[in-house]
């Protein structure tokens, strides 16, 4: 009965590019995924492999000189890279809100958390000046901020880092989103706070019904909250499917390093993964076979000759690798 | 909030006294002095002079009595320039004119200023920013005495279109106004350019359009209240400068402001004058960066006033 249910997000072919001076970074090449409503998709991959870039492009909002040049992204029937701006405008922080990394510089220093929030209400909402300040102490309230009315007052410099992500999330939920971009949500935090606030998430997803995509470096973060798993690495997704899927039958050598890879706490108090050896793509001049290939121990041949195909590897699993052919490896010897 | 208004008068005092006590020990320190004109006084006649406005005595007794003049508000009279005339009322008559100018200056600079620097940068690397660009830079670099002769060649002397000197009619502050105006605006325009775009690539302008506001929202409430923070503490200087009076722009226009006082007395070692407007242009920078400390704080709720 799950497969009924329509789409929220298809993400199809998606491709993104920064022409910069240096050349065209092709930093989102050729991603697909899908999302019901409801669900909660994990992105996973390492520092620059596009996690942010295309969630971006979920909302259009891709800094220039970046550039949707191929592919679609349908939400909600209607395709996202082809809406004009102004209708862009009433699905930004209504139907499609985010929430970003870093909650000390994510809030405007000048103004007021409550303004911040109301803001948003002011847009997409009817709502009478008392029904949005209730509202506003409902979400405070939610996203467990004691003293509401009070808070509300306060200025960003006010609050914690772990205070400031409440309160963007907050902000994220204020209209009733149909999909809530998480883009690593607590890497910019405390070791105790991160789990305070996945806790907070992983609560907000049951009791209010919306897809998330929840973006992360950390395969630990993923595990708990999310339905299905994305790996990105070099602009693709090297290998998709169910969380299960991807913990316990990982099919692709990037994911089995991923998880080999235990975070480590470091000075700073911030967990930070182990990277796995080699140097990431130039994705001005990316490979034409596998990207994966100089870093991978089981690279063949035909790896670094030709890009490994989709292949399917279970029910809804897929994994972008000549592993799994059994062609390629015969042909290896 | 109070405490903090007094401990800056408390600063505020001690500045002046540094500044008059400098003034008067370097006024002292350059060779020449007021009684030695081309008519070259004879010696009778000038220790005349001197012994009038006790300048036969020695440095610290003279040093004493200025300070213990100035506490009680009396900068002194002019020795050369307007015999006798007390400077204070010499100040109270010239820095009107050149407030007046100065003020219309401030408005243009700022009104200017301000939003082509936003042009310049939500236009970046397009020709308006281009031309901005180097219109800007040009206004920085041109000495504002180029700058007000070849605007009075030009519309004074060739043109016939606005007068030349004096301020008799709103047409006579013209060229002035620009003259007084174009590097001050330059500079904003510069100055807000690059805090605009600092600003732009901040996160939460990020999260600003990330909630569906539009460019005008986003540009207008989020990004041009927090560009303007390097604006801000740039204009108090900038409004002392400009409101005492341009010494060369009203030496050139021939206005009867502080700026032409300034500079003339200086040619006729009129100590009392150069003092008086010295310390007078102290206070007013002193007043102006304090109001500009209290306007910054009402800008940015980050500021404690009392730190
Ligand atoms: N403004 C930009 N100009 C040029 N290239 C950019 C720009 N923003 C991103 N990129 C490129 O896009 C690639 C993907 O960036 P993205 O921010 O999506 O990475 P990420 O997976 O989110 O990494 P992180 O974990 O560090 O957030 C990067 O390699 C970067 O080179
Ligand atoms: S395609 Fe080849 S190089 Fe790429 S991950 Fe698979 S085995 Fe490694
Ligand atoms: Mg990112």
């Amino acid at each position: 009965m799950e497969e009924n249910k329509k789409n929220l997000v298809e993400v199809k072919d998606l491709e993104v590019s920064f022409f910069t001076y240096a050349g065209e970074v092709k930093a989102v090449r050729g991603i697909s995924y899908e999302l019901k409503p409801g669900e909660v998709m994990g992105i996973v991959g390492e520092s620059g492999s596009g996690k942010s870039v295309s969630s971006y492009g979920l909302m259009g909002i891709i800094p220039s000189p970046g550039k949707v040049i191929g592919g679609q992204i349908i939400f909600d029937g209607q395709d996202m890279t082809k809406l004009p701006e102004k209708e862009l405008l009433k699905i930004r922080g209504k139907d499609i809100s985010m929430i970003f990394q870093d909650p000390m510089t994510s809030l405007n220093p000048l103004f007021t958390i409550g303004n911040q929030i109301e803001e948003c209400l002011k847009k997409h909402t009817d709502l009478s000046k008392e029904d949005r300040q209730k509202r506003m102490v409902e979400l405070l309230t939610l996203v467990g901020i004691n003293q509401p009315e009070k808070r509300l007052k306060q200025y960003p410099h006010e609050f914690s880092g772990g205070m400031r992500q409440r309160v963007m999330i907050a902000m994220a939920l204020s209209c009733d989103p149909k999909l809530l971009i998480a883009d690593e949500p607590t890497t910019a935090l405390d070791v105790t706070i991160q789990a305070q606030i996945l806790e907070l998430m992983k609560e907000l997803k049951d009791k209010i019904h919306m897809g998330i995509v929840f973006i992360t470096h950390d395969l630990g973060v993923v595990s708990e909250i999310c339905d299905n798993i994305c790996v990105m690495y070099a602009g693709t997704i090297v290998e998709q499917g169910s969380s299960d899927q991807i913990f316990y039958e990982p099919k692709h050598p990037y994911t089995w390093g991923l998880l080999a890879s235990v975070p480590k706490i470091d000075s700073d108090g911030h967990e930070r993964l182990v990277p796995i050896e080699g140097n990431p793509v130039d994705l001005i001049n990316p490979p034409k076979g596998c990207p994966f290939a100089p870093r991978c121990r089981y690279c063949m041949k035909v790896c670094i000759d030709q890009a490994p195909p989709q292949c399917t590897v279970g029910e809804g699993h897929t994994a972008a690798c000549w592993l799994p052919v059994k062609e390629a490896r015969e042909m290896e010897g | 909030m109070l405490k903090y208004l007094v401990k800056r008068i408390g600063t505020a005092v001690v500045t002046l006294f540094v500044a008059a006590t400098i003034t008067f020990f370097v006024m002292n320190l350059v060779p020449g002095g007021p009684f030695l004109s081309e008519k070259a006084p004879t010696a009778a006649a000038k220790a005349a002079m001197e012994a009038k406005y006790g300048l036969d005595k020695p440095l610290m007794v003279q040093y004493g009595r200025y300070l213990s003049g100035l506490v009680r508000g009396d900068f002194g009279v002019s020795y050369v320039q307007a015999k006798n005339k007390p400077i204070i009322d010499i100040i109270k008559q010239s820095f009107p004119v050149s407030a007046k100018i100065g003020s219309v200056a401030v408005l243009v600079s700022v009104l200017i200023g301000i939003p082509l620097g936003c042009l310049s940068a939500l236009r970046r690397e397009k020709w308006q920013d281009n031309v901005i660009r180097v219109v800007s830079t040009v206004g920085i670099a041109v000495p504002g005495f180029v700058v007000a002769t070849s605007l009075m060649i030009v519309f004074a002397v060739k043109l016939k279109l606005l007068p030349s000197s004096g301020l008799s009619t709103a047409a006579s502050y013209v060229l002035p106004v620009i003259t007084l105006s174009l590097s001050p605006c330059s500079y904003i325009a510069r100055l807000m350019r690059s805090s605009m775009l600092d600003v732009i690539g901040q996160d939460y302008i990020r999260t600003a359009r990330a909630k569906g506001m539009d460019e005008f929202v986003t540009t207008f409430k989020h990004a041009l209240r927090n560009s303007l923070i390097p604006v801000i503490t740039y204009m108090g200087p900038m409004i002392a400068n400009v409101l005492t009076g341009g010494f060369v722009v009203e030496k050139i226009f021939n206005i009867p402001g502080l700026g032409r006082y300034f500079v003339k007395s200086i040619e006729s070692r009129d100590y009392t004058i150069i003092m008086g407007t010295t310390i007078f242009y102290a206070a007013i920078l002193i007043l102006m960066t304090l109001i500009c400390d209290i306007v910054y704080k009402l800008v940015d709720p980050r500021i404690k006033l009392d730190a």
